[in-house]
């Protein structure tokens, strides 16, 4: 006794046998799978009325109602391999790939290139952590296959980087954060540029787990690996810290910087300082962006290739618009500077002592500030704007007094001493 | 690779085949394969239906539902003019290939 299924086929209701229905099942899927072409469905709509036509031709032949096992292994010998059927669909995505070549050597060539790996049809990578093939975490595996390198040059080359000067291990830490872990089929597919679709994961799971059965130590890291990994997340986190003090530091003297420019801008403009600051500031964005854009351009990038035109031409504009602000502000700063040589060369004098230590760095500051009031003050042009300037520098010099110490005093009264002699 | 060849050079032809019969009289893809079998061109009944989609695809053939006695509806395929054009283009090249082929025989051939 066999219990059967209903099924409909081109449009007909058999009566099958389970074994036979799962054996049919597991065929119409593999031809489904071996097709390669646009019009999989029409294709497979006429394999399936085929089938049932045979499974008529069959009933009536037999006398019989219910289809069996035996007429199944038939009509499969019948119809040929799920193989060599997709075989024959092959040729058509290949043909509309190479309708342009008429020669017939390159026809040729192109077949046998095609005959491989089938329906893998190679879109754009994406960048990933290759962590099955990871030594430490899998950047440089990563980044080889993106870039369709061999992923020892490109440990070769981070350890050279390593080694040189250091920045191999930054850039390693620092892509290990940004770049995400190809831990699904889908994004390894991605990662190969291969489209992710829904049978291309399902073989690439098959294949991912027959290579862990084959050798279940491959995809963790070795005890060297291990070794390194722990001391690049110990060097992490013992870098990580200093860094963010230097990036403190950095933005903090940048900023002071931008401010004395903006007051002393502001007062060469004989512009309020309300005025003035925001210019100086917006100019300060600008220099930084010109560095910042590019940079942030490129990781974007390295991350995922897919972005818009709009995206390009944001960028660009943005770029280009920095660019402008920030030479002219370098413009205007420098052509004020060399109108009045002995500021010029005090002011040299004191970013000389800048790079010596960080008290110079605010009697600096201050100079510029003063330096500003005194541009002021000789201008003369405008009592009103005279008033409100130095009512601003005065709120400049007190926000900044705080850190102020012995020496810049010093250099402040110094400077007070030279212009007024002036 | 001598499977290879084989295939290779039936593969041409039998889209010429099927051209052929289709250009002959209206037909659905259960007779061409009959009239293929009979020709001994074509061993599994499978790869046809790709190989059709195909042709039709690339403007060769056409085709319309015809109701049947037998059970649903069926696909009878004709042949378009650029089919038709194709064919007699087809036709001669074979020509020119089994002249070819038979003078290199005939080459071959002691006196």
């Amino acid at each position: 006794m066999k219990q059967t299924v209903n099924i409909n086929l081109g449009g007909i209701v058999f009566h099958i046998d389970n074994d036979a229905y799962a054996t049919l099942e597991t065929y119409i899927n593999k031809i489904n799978r071996n097709l390669q072409s646009d019009s999989k469905d029409e294709i497979m709509q006429d394999i399936e009325a085929r089938i049932a036509e045979l499974f008529q031709q069959h009933l009536q032949y037999s006398k019989m109602e219910v289809v069996n096992l035996r007429m199944v292994n038939d009509i499969m010998l019948q119809l040929g391999s799920p193989e060599a059927i997709g075989a024959e669909s092959e040729d058509e995505a290949m043909d509309s790939q190479d309708s342009s070549h008429s020669d017939d050597a390159q026809e040729v060539e192109a077949e046998e290139i095609s005959s491989s790996p089938a329906n893998e049809k190679q879109t754009a990578k994406k960048l990933y952590r290759d962590v099955d093939h990871q030594v430490i975490a899998g950047v440089c595996a990563g980044l080889g296959e993106r870039i369709g390198l061999d992923a020892t040059l490109i440990r070769i080359i981070f350890v050279l980087l390593v080694v040189l000067q250091g920045a191999g291990l930054l850039a390693y830490l620092v892509l290990w954060i940004i770049m995400p872990a190809a831990d699904s089929a889908a994004r390894r597919l991605e990662m190969r540029g291969i489209d992710p679709s829904a049978e291309n994961i399902q073989k690439e799971v098959e294949r991912t787990q027959e290579e862990r059965n084959a050798n279940p130590n491959k995809g963790h890291r070795s005890t060297a690996g291990n070794l390194m990994f722990g001391c690049l997340i110990t060097f992490g986190i013992l870098l990580g810290l200093p860094l963010l003090f230097v990036i403190f530091i950095l933005v903090t003297v940048f900023g002071s910087v931008a401010f004395a420019g903006a007051s002393v801008m502001g007062s060469l403009l004989n512009l309020p300082l309300a005025t003035g600051l925001s210019f100086g500031s917006l100019c300060a964005i600008c220099s930084v962006l010109v560095i910042l854009i590019p940079l942030i351009v490129l990781i974007i990038w390295l991350v995922n290739r897919k972005m818009g035109k709009a995206f390009w031409i944001t960028a660009i504009v943005l770029w280009m618009l920095s660019l402008i602000g920030a030479t002219s502000s370098m413009y205007k700063t420098f052509t004020s500077f060399s109108d009045n040589h002995e500021q010029w060369e005090q002011i040299k004098n004191t970013i000389e002592q800048l790079s010596e230590n960080e008290e110079a760095m605010d009697a600096f500051e201050q100079a510029m500030q003063s330096w500003g009031e005194q541009m002021n003050t000789i201008m003369e042009e405008n009592a009103y704007a005279d008033g409100v300037t130095d009512d601003a520098a005065e709120e400049v010099t007190e926000s900044a007094t705080d850190d102020v110490t012995d020496d810049a005093n010093m250099v402040i009264s110094a400077s007070d001493n030279e212009t007024t002699t002036e | 690779m001598v499977e290879n060849i084989k295939s290779q050079m039936r593969k041409g032809i039998l889209e010429y085949c099927i051209l052929e019969i289709i250009h002959q009289e209206e037909v659905y893809a259960t007779d061409i394969l009959g009239k293929l079998k009979a020709a001994n061109l074509i061993v599994v009944e499978g790869t046809l239906y790709p190989l059709l989609t195909r042709m039709k695809n690339a403007g060769m053939l056409n085709y319309r539902w015809q109701e049947s006695m037998a059970g649903p509806p069926r696909k009878y395929f004709c042949i378009t003019d650029e089919g038709a054009a194709l064919l007699q283009e087809l036709e001669k090249e074979w020509d020119a290939i089994s002249n070819s082929v038979n003078t290199i025989n005939k080459a071959a051939l002691p006196a």
